[in-house]
């Protein structure tokens, strides 16, 4: 069987700490955190336990060619990938050369197009699009049934919901295709004009791993040479659905501890996580050889991947029933390493009061040998399913750069190992990052230091 | 409610200029949408959604001809449409 290896050549994000990979990677080792209070608005419509995300201030889609027609006709979680995906390809040295001007399509040079695939991972896909379509339907011609035959009532209500449908209080002509969660990699497909397979892996918020442990497994394999690969996730109701959602079901970060101090993975005081309004990872995946012979070098190797699956519970995780060391079992034999290999895992770290000891007792039990463990999410929030694509881009810049950003807000540590709380300075070989997901998914890769190949 | 035409003809050319990533320079209220500028079915619904967004108001792909629709035509198209909303008809 054709074992290629597999490396990574480039870097794109979108994160509520920035939308370039250097500003992120500066204001994570910053230990910056994304926390806001949530907007005034939304306690019309509930009145949450939590009061605390962190938003997204989204790029400048004119910058990447995208017009106001993209903005009309795409969801924005599929416009973040798109900006992310220009700049993970031109990090890694390709040359986009135009192929279509009208479809605003091109072509990698240099690349096999029927062995180039993209895969993605997202959480929710493009809810967002689904809700401010379908508001408009309910509301829009049904308004005399539910608001009575008044007509100032009904239009006191029609102007609320223009206001609060972004100017688009009609449901869209586009509504369909704009609310699939593969749309997002068949327009990363269309853009760049990949004809091997596109692939979305709804994994919840293991999503954005499993994709690049996807990719990597397809270009390890033989069946294509390039993959674009990450996560994307974004929540643009603007009445806060998908917060209020995760609220109900007693998730998100209690309003009760100051704003600064809430989000804190592993620590004695968290109470749930962080809701971020999303993000993007996204990183172009490439085999050894193919990268070579382009002369292209390349950030880290992927060393090894492992999914596995709880059959357990939708939304929850417990000590007994959980495929997690399963999961960490098969990455390190995988990988062909043993857990002292490893130096530093980041880790899923969520904050929540159910997960965070789970996770910390399995990570103790797998790697006695006590590797730096941090938590992405305690600076910029759970991201959902871009979330294990954008702690892949953390880890490798660790990596890189020999330094792990810290873990914030942990002063009373729920288990003894060695976590990050300042930023820590250290070569790492290999790294391990790792996510669960609701529906029981788990997804890891293991990530090896190639800089003093090069 | 009276409408510029001149604005009106502005707009619907900046958003035909922009759906089919071509120069306003190339374009006249002859131009015929589909004939000329081979737009496709894609494209004449991305423009309604362009001129819904402009204008504030539901254009249907219904309204539309399957055949020589020239720029002149979706000007007047628009203005007789807001204009019947504005009256209440």
């Amino acid at each position: 069987m054709t074992n290629n290896r597999v490396v990574i050549a480039g870097l794109g994000v979108v994160s509520a700490l920035g939308n370039n990979v250097d500003k992120f990677w500066e204001a994570c080792l910053a230990g910056h955190s994304a926390i806001e209070s949530i907007p005034e608005q939304w306690a019309h419509y509930y009145k949450s336990k939590s009061q605390s995300w962190s938003p997204l201030t989204l790029p400048d889609y004119s910058v990447y060619g995208l017009t106001r027609a993209d903005t009309l006709r795409y969801d924005r979680v599929v416009l973040n990938a798109i900006t992310a995906a220009d700049d993970a390809i031109a990090d890694a040295g390709f040359e986009k050369v135009e192929h279509d001007a009208r479809a605003r399509s091109y072509r990698l040079a240099g690349v096999n197009r029927d062995r180039f695939g993209v895969f993605i991972g997202s959480g929710l896909g493009c809810i967002s699009s689904a809700f401010n379509n379908y508001v408009p339907h309910l509301l829009g011609n049904a308004s005399e049934d539910l608001f009575g035959p008044d007509p100032e009532v009904r239009s006191d209500m029609t102007a609320e919901l223009r206001t609060n449908l972004q100017g688009f209080p009609r449901v869209s002509p586009f509504a369909s295709v704009q609310s699939m969660a593969n749309a997002i990699g068949g327009l990363l497909s269309i853009r760049y004009g990949s004809r091997g397979a596109t692939e979305t892996l709804i994994y919840a918020c293991a999503a954005g791993t499993a994709a690049i442990a996807r990719a990597y497994r397809a270009i390890q394999t033989g069946e294509i040479d390039v993959a674009i690969a990450g996560g994307s996730e974004y929540y643009g109701d603007r009445a806060g659905g998908v917060f209020m959602a995760f609220d109900r079901l007693q998730t998100l970060v209690s309003s009760e501890q100051p704003p600064e101090r809430g989000n804190c993975p592993f620590d004695e005081a968290r109470t749930g996580f962080l809701f971020s309004q999303g993000g993007t990872g996204m990183v172009l995946l490439e085999s050894e050889s193919h990268a070579r012979k382009r002369g292209a070098s390349s950030l880290a190797a992927i060393k090894g991947m492992s999914i596995t699956s709880d059959a357990h519970s939708l939304a929850a995780i417990s000590e007994e029933n959980n495929a997690i060391e399963l999961m960490f079992r098969n990455l390190l034999r995988d990988s062909e390493l043993q857990p002292e290999d490893v130096s530093y895992i980041n880790a899923h770290g969520t904050s929540t009061l159910q997960n965070d000891p789970i996770e910390a007792n399995i990570l103790g039990r797998v790697f006695p040998n006590r590797p730096y463990i941090n938590s992405t999410k305690s600076l910029l929030g759970h991201t959902i399913g871009a979330s294990g694509a954008i702690e892949c881009i953390v880890t490798i810049l660790s990596m890189r750069d020999g330094k792990i950003h810290p873990s914030r807000n942990l002063e009373n540590p729920i288990a003894d190992l060695k976590f990050a709380t300042d930023v820590c300075t250290a070569p790492i070989e290999f790294a391990v990052t790792h996510s669960f997901g609701f529906g029981g998914h788990n997804a890891g890769l293991v990530l090896q230091n190639i800089s003093s190949e090069t | 409610m009276k409408l510029n035409r001149d604005e009106t003809l502005t707009a619907v050319l900046e958003s035909v200029a922009e759906t089919l990533s071509i120069p306003l320079t190339d374009l006249t209220e002859d131009t015929l949408i589909r004939e000329d500028l081979e737009a496709d079915s894609m494209d004449v619904v991305t423009l309604m959604v362009l001129l819904d967004d402009k204008f504030d108001a539901e254009f249907n792909p219904e309204d539309i001809p399957d055949e020589e629709v020239s720029i002149r035509w979706v000007v007047d198209h628009i203005i007789e449409k807001l204009e019947s909303a504005a009256n209440g008809s």
